[in-house]
């Protein structure tokens, strides 16, 4: 029995910052796919019954549930490159630009993907704001983590593969070269890790995947239009 | 750590503030508090918390520490004595998974004085629901954090002054669902670091009255960003996307 599991989802971002997490730290672990689309598993529901959702770390039987809990249980329980800064300060930073990201900025990127009308102006002049204030942290600096990526990179993992596929797919683009060129050569380098690039799901299934929700939300606006 | 600066942005009713206030409390650490008046932000609070122009700030020797949470965090690190975080990695992740769950109580608790009829009512049962989850991880420990009074239960604590709002706002009584947590809520009480920076549940409840007149008058727009805070992972948890969700 591996002594280290992770319930996850190929397409989820959330997933694979902890896939991410576990390689920089070279833990060997088990992946259990959850078919999330279709039914989640008896263990997961076991596992996470709080939340039932996906990330889920087990480690030695125990389970680690949502994803900023399980980064940093990884960077405390296994050595090697840290994932969060060692000065107290600078560690209350990253976590609070993680949270930032999570509960400000991807809600906003998303929303503006998946919204219309004047919903959809006003969520891509928000996200536009928070994109600004991001692109203003990376001042003279390779990674939001420095010189190597960490906890804020891997978190902002989202921004430079999922945003870039939905945007198109939404057919309008937020982060341009002119707007925000420090996260576009950000975004350059992020994807130039191997350690990350060998972990993103393919980008033609999940385009395929977004084009079927764009489909389906359109279907649904018709529908709802039509009564 | 004898010259240390130690200044607190705050605002009397906020549980949020109310945690740094705790923790700096239990940890003896002298410190300026500062009250803010959020219809007039001072111009430290918006150099000190650009990004959301929010309080609780922690200003250690000049430097700002922002979201209430990372404050306790860095507390606890920076000054070592008195620990509110267990030291075995799993038992903190805990911790922290828990003292993140507290804060769904925030915005189904808010839902009670914004919103009336059905959405009230959803959200009453909301609040119901997370408070009997965390009954049941409280279970008959003394406190979240066991024997020690620790992280989660200053995250919690101080939304223990809000009971009263709620109950009143929502017509019904939380002991009737939750009497663990009245418990609890009074046991910590004696200590004097929750004593003493707890607000007065009846000023809260004042305060609540004021923001229901107000709120009435027109939408608050930071409700609509903390609802779709979670449609995201919703997505890539199978969650489909209804046409209510995407228009907002």
């Amino acid at each position: 029995m591996a002594e280290v599991k992770l319930f996850g989802s190929w397409g989820s971002p959330f997933s694979r910052r902890i896939e991410v997490a576990l390689k920089l730290k070279g833990v060997e672990y088990e992946f259990i796919e959850e078919d999330i689309y279709n039914k989640k598993s008896p263990l997961l529901l076991k596992y996470n019954p709080v939340h039932k959702k996906v990330p889920v770390l087990l480690h030695n039987g125990k389970p680690i549930c949502e994803s900023l809990v399980i980064l940093e249980y990884i960077d405390e329980t296994w050595e090697g490159p840290s994932i969060l800064p060692k000065d107290p300060y600078e560690r209350a930073m990253a976590r609070f630009w993680v949270k930032f990201l999570d509960e400000k900025c991807f809600p906003a990127m998303w929303q503006a993907c998946w919204s219309i009308g004047e919903e959809q102006e006003k969520a891509k002049e928000e996200a536009t704001e928070f994109l600004k204030i991001l692109e203003g942290t990376l001042s003279g600096k390779k990674f939001f983590g420095g010189d190597s990526i960490g906890m804020v990179d891997i978190v902002a993992n989202f921004i430079a593969y999922w945003f870039m596929i939905l945007q198109e797919l939404a057919g309008f683009e937020l982060l341009t070269k002119e707007k925000f060129p420090k996260l576009n050569e950000w975004m350059n380098e992020y994807l130039n890790c191997s350690i990350i690039k060998e972990n993103l799901p393919l980008k033609d299934k999940l385009t395929a995947v977004f084009q079927a929700r764009f489909q389906a939300v359109a279907a649904a606006a018709a529908a709802a239009a039509a009564k | 750590m004898a010259n240390d600066e130690v200044v607190l942005l705050d605002s009397y009713v906020s549980m949020f503030g109310m945690r740094v206030r705790i923790a700096l409390a239990e940890k003896g650490i002298p410190f300026e508090y500062r009250e803010e008046n959020l219809r007039n932000k001072s111009p430290l609070l918006l150099e000190m918390n650009p990004v959301y122009k929010k309080i609780p700030v922690l200003i250690h020797n000049g430097k700002p520490i922002c979201e209430s949470l990372i404050i306790v965090q860095y507390i606890d690190v920076v000054w070592k004595d008195r620990p509110l975080l267990p030291s075995d990695p799993y038992q903190r992740a805990q911790a922290r998974f828990w003292a993140d769950y507290v804060d769904k109580i925030f915005f189904a608790g808010r839902k009670l004085w914004t919103t009336k009829g059905e959405e009230k009512e959803s959200g009453k049962k909301e609040l119901i629901e997370y408070l009997q989850v965390l009954e049941g991880e409280l279970g008959n420990k003394p406190y979240f954090g066991g024997d020690i009074f620790g992280f989660v239960d200053v995250a919690f604590v101080p939304y223990y002054c809000w009971f009263y709002a709620y109950e009143t706002c929502g017509n019904f009584s939380i002991e009737q669902y939750c009497p663990k947590l009245i418990a609890w809520g009074k046991r910590c009480l004696e200590r004097e670091s929750v004593s003493k920076s707890l607000a007065d549940p009846h000023k809260v409840y004042e305060f609540v009255q004021i923001m229901k007149k107000r709120r009435l008058a027109k939408q608050d727009p930071t409700t609509e960003l903390d609802h779709r805070k979670n449609v995201m992972s919703d997505h890539f948890n199978g969650q489909v996307c209804t046409i209510a969700m995407v228009s907002f």
